[in-house]
C-alpha cells in the first residue's frame, strides 16, 4: 500500500551504519506516492540531515527522522535530535546565516570557490547548504534540558508540484 | 599510465578515466561514506594525468545526485581540468543531467559560473 508518511528511528551512534540507514530510507521512499524528482530531493535532504544528526547528537541515544506529505502538496522532512547545548548553538548559528541569506545560490557559489582556493583542505560544512538549496521553507527549534543538553528540531519542506 | 576504472556501487559512482582518449567520466550517485578515501585515487590519477594530458581532455559528469561532501571533491576535479585548459590544452567539461531534474541543472550552472573553461550542460533522457 502506498504511504505518504513514515518515521525512522536512528539507532545509537555505536551501531551506526550509513548504508543500512540509506537502504531503509530508500525502501520507504519507494512506497511513497510522489514523483521521481521529489523522491530524489527527499534522498538528498535526508542524507544531509542524517549526517547532521550523527554529527551533532550526543553519543548514546536514538534520533527520530520523520517524513510527511500534507493535503497542500508539501513534503516535510523532520529530524528530532538530542544534543549538547554547545553543538546546538553552532547549528543554530549556521541555520540562521542561511535563513537570512538573500541569495542562497550566490552564497553557495562563493563558499565553494573559497573552499577550493583555500590552502586548508578541511572538508565538510556544506550539509545545511544542501538542505536549504533543495527546500523552500525551513524550521529550527530548540528545547533546553538540564545538564547542558537540548532537543533540536529541524524541518525542511518543499512543494511536491512546481 | 593506466586507465582508472572503478565500478559503481549503491553509494559511489562509476569511474572510467582513459588517458589515451582523454575522456574522464564519472557517472551515477555520489555519497560515499568516506569521501576522502573514495576520491583519493581519483585525485591522484588526475594529478598524474595533468603532467602529460591527452591532446583533448573531457571530464564528463553524469550524476543523478551527490551529497555535500562529494560536491567539494567533484568541484576539485573540475578545477584540475580547468588547469589543463589554463595551460593551453584543449579541454572541456560536460555536465549531463536527467532532463526533468531542475536541481541538477542548476547545480551544473553553479559549477559553470565558477570555472573558466568550456563547460557544456546537457540534458539527457
Amino acid at each position: 500500500m502506498k504511504k505518504n508518511s513514515f518515521e525512522i528511528l536512528i539507532p545509537k551512534q555505536d551501531k551506526r551504519n550509513d548504508t543500512l540507514a540509506y537502504e531503509t530510507l530508500e525502501e520507504r521512499i519507494r512506497d511513497l506516492f510522489v514523483s521521481i524528482s521529489a523522491k530524489k530531493k527527499i534522498q538528498i535532504i535526508w542524507m544531509e540531515m542524517y549526517q547532521n544528526m550523527m554529527k551533532f547528537r550526543t553519543l548514546d541515544h536514538l534520533s527520530l527522522f520523520r517524513l510527511k506529505t500534507d493535503d497542500l502538496g508539501q513534503v516535510t522532512l523532520i529530524s528530532i535530535n538530542y544534543s549538547r547545548k554547545v553543538n546546538v548553538e553552532i547549528l543554530e548559528k549556521k541555520f540562521f546565516v542561511l535563513q537570512n541569506s538573500k541569495n542562497l545560490r550566490k552564497d553557495f557559489r562563493m563558499k565553494l570557490m573559497q573552499k577550493a582556493e583555500s590552502e586548508e583542505k578541511k572538508q565538510g560544512d556544506f550539509g545545511l547548504d544542501f538542505c536549504f538549496r533543495y527546500s523552500k521553507s525551513r524550521k529550527f527549534k530548540r528545547i533546553s534540558l538540564p545538564n547542558h543538553e537540548e532537543i533540536v528540531y529541524l524541518a525542511f519542506s518543499f512543494p511536491l508540484y512546481e | 599510465m593506466n586507465k582508472l576504472i572503478i565500478a559503481s556501487t549503491f553509494k559511489t559512482p562509476g569511474i572510467h578515466f582513459d588517458d589515451e582518449s582523454g575522456v574522464l567520466a564519472i557517472s551515477g550517485r555520489v555519497f560515499p561514506e568516506n569521501p576522502s578515501a573514495f576520491f583519493e585515487p581519483i585525485i591522484a590519477w588526475i594529478n598524474a594525468y595533468l603532467k602529460a594530458p591527452s591532446k583533448q581532455s573531457t571530464l564528463v559528469l553524469s550524476l543523478s545526485y551527490f551529497n555535500s561532501s562529494a560536491n567539494e571533491y567533484l568541484f576539485r576535479c573540475c578545477k584540475y581540468i580547468e588547469a589543463i585548459s589554463d595551460a593551453g590544452n584543449d579541454s572541456k567539461i560536460v555536465w549531463e543531467y536527467e532532463s526533468d531534474d531542475e536541481d541538477m541543472r542548476q547545480m551544473g550552472e553553479d559549477f559553470k559560473e565558477l570555472l573558466k573553461i568550456n563547460f557544456e550542460i546537457k540534458a539527457i533522457n
